[in-house]
């Protein structure tokens, strides 16, 4: 039941928007890539052809 | 035994103290920023309150919209006539809490089918237990199961239960240390009269609040429930169901006993997030949701090197999920967005917290203060909350106090658990339970029994 770290990270959600504001916006272009491409790689190469419930 | 319900007038009170606190400072720092602008002396400050209270708005918004599920007379007897399965694996659990645990099943509004205890090889005595336990059972006409197998894990004491009953409708998972309320299954099966309803979370508080970090823990834990899980669940995509209460359907858990208890993460074999990975299951097959109204407390740990190893386990188990998520979850569904978002906040809100807790007091120490009001007050508006729920073992004195303990949560998570979920990240193959090898938490004795090695 990981919902102990939830609160500050929806807590400083507010704080990362208005630092981006403040002139950090090439972090949120950098933190999306490194997600999305860590998305679609895990996606792609793990796991291949295997369902979910399949050994 | 405590009990809890919702409490209406604290929900409307809090409802309303929010929208109105919020609505004032959205308008007064929009009305500030445009003043300043059009003096040309735009400060960069009022952005940050801004955004912040805007992003709080639009959680706060969806967790509201979280419904708590009713039914008809026909609807409950529909309900009543599905045979309900409740797990309880007992691995080194205290007798009392276990009995305690075994006895809410029995005095439940709408009891159980059949309540099956699997003994995962525990090193305490239960015989006492199991008596009491059989002897309880009958007089409340409940099917009652007591096996003992050697020590395998919960899973698979889980899956002993599901390979035994074919016949069950549905399956509740619990904690053997669990107390639910009165009303919990009651209110828990609900949910499923919607055919696409495949999981359903229950709320799970915390009964032994007797020093500092389990009034903390409460703290957070309730709020992450109430806040981030009911946002979840308004759009049937709760990401992860309470070990100590999840409602399932007997067929998702059959369909997937196999893989569930041969999970494997690089060539290591995974025993942990159990609840999570059954959560998966579900949002796959259909809707994972929470019904607010079903209630059960649980033991939390009472010294900080438990408390540790508990919540290295549980980001050890959210980074490895991760991986699953990303893989299975499909794109069209709001959970895999949420899965997406949640490391998007992750990653973002960490460095963010670098600049502004490392770097800008170096560079400009005076607006550092002004960084530090804003998460505490993002913090206690979450908090508010936690008003919504009557506990029968809480004054509303406490409740206050407790909330008023908001900033101690806010620093222990930035700099306590920031740092512990780094190196969960970085430490995620070290699969082990890293918990008990005796009893740890008692349900009337208020200290622990050490223990263990991580």
């Amino acid at each position: 039941m990981p919902y102990g770290g939830k609160l500050p990270i929806t807590g400083v959600t507010g704080l990362a928007i208005g630092g981006l504001v403040i002139g950090q916006g090439y972090l949120l272009a950098a933190t999306a890539v490194l997600v999305a491409t860590g998305a679609v790689l895990i996606r792609k190469t793990w796991r291949r052809n295997k369902l979910v419930n399949e050994r | 035994m405590p009990e809890a319900r919702v409490a209406l007038k604290g929900t409307v009170i809090t409802t309303a103290l929010l929208i109105a606190a919020l609505l004032f400072w959205v308008v007064r720092h929009v009305v500030g920023l445009l003043a300043q602008t059009a003096k040309g002396e735009v400060s960069h400050l009022p952005y940050v309150w801004l955004y912040a209270f805007a992003f709080l708005f639009v959680e706060m918004l969806f967790c509201f919209t979280e419904r708590t599920c009713t039914t008809t007379p026909q609807q409950d007897k529909q309900l009543a006539a599905a045979r309900l399965v409740v797990n309880v694996p007992a691995f080194n659990e205290d007798p009392e809490a276990l009995w305690q645990c075994l006895e809410s099943m029995l005095r439940q509004t709408r009891p159980p089918d059949c309540v099956f205890v699997v003994d995962d090889g525990s090193k305490v005595d239960y015989t006492d237990i199991r008596a009491r336990f059989f002897e309880a059972a009958e007089a409340a006409g409940v099917e009652a199961r007591w096996e003992r197998q050697p020590n395998a894990g919960k899973r698979h004491a889980q899956g002993r239960t599901i390979a035994a009953t074919p016949d069950a409708d549905f399956y509740l998972t619990v904690d053997s240390d669990a107390v639910l309320d009165p009303h919990a299954i009651e209110e828990g099966l609900k949910p499923f009269i919607n055919p696409r309803v495949q999981s359903v979370a229950g709320v799970v508080l915390v009964s032994n609040r007797v020093n500092l970090l389990t009034k903390l823990t409460n703290i957070w834990f309730t709020v992450g429930q109430l806040v981030d899980r009911s946002m979840m669940s308004s759009v049937g995509g709760v990401l992860v169901n309470s070990g100590a209460l999840a409602f399932y359907r007997g067929d998702l858990l059959r369909e997937n006993l196999d893989g569930y208890l041969n999970e494997t993460f690089f060539g290591r074999r995974i025993e942990t997030s159990d609840d999570s990975m059954l959560t998966i299951y579900a949002l796959l097959k259909g809707k994972a949701i929470q019904q607010p109204t079903s209630f059960s407390f649980t033991l939390m740990p009472e010294r900080y090197s438990h408390h540790r190893r508990q919540y290295l386990r549980w980001m050890r188990g959210a980074t490895i999920r991760a991986f699953w998520r990303f893989r299975y979850l499909p794109v069209h569904k709001p959970a895999y967005w949420l899965n997406l978002l949640g490391w998007l906040q992750v990653v973002l809100s960490t460095c963010t917290f670098l600049i502004l807790f490392v770097y800008t007091p170096v560079v400009r120490p005076a607006v550092v203060p002004f960084f530090v009001i804003i998460p505490l007050l993002v913090g206690y508006g979450q908090g508010l909350r936690t008003f919504t729920i009557k506990r029968s073992d809480m004054r509303f004195r406490q409740q206050l106090y407790e909330w008023l303990l908001m900033p101690v949560v806010i620093f222990y998570s930035f700099f306590v658990l920031r740092a512990l979920r780094f190196y969960a990240i970085f430490t995620c193959l070290q699969t082990g339970w890293g918990t008990r090898q005796t009893v740890e938490v008692t349900a009337n004795k208020k200290e622990e029994k050490e223990n263990v090695c991580v």
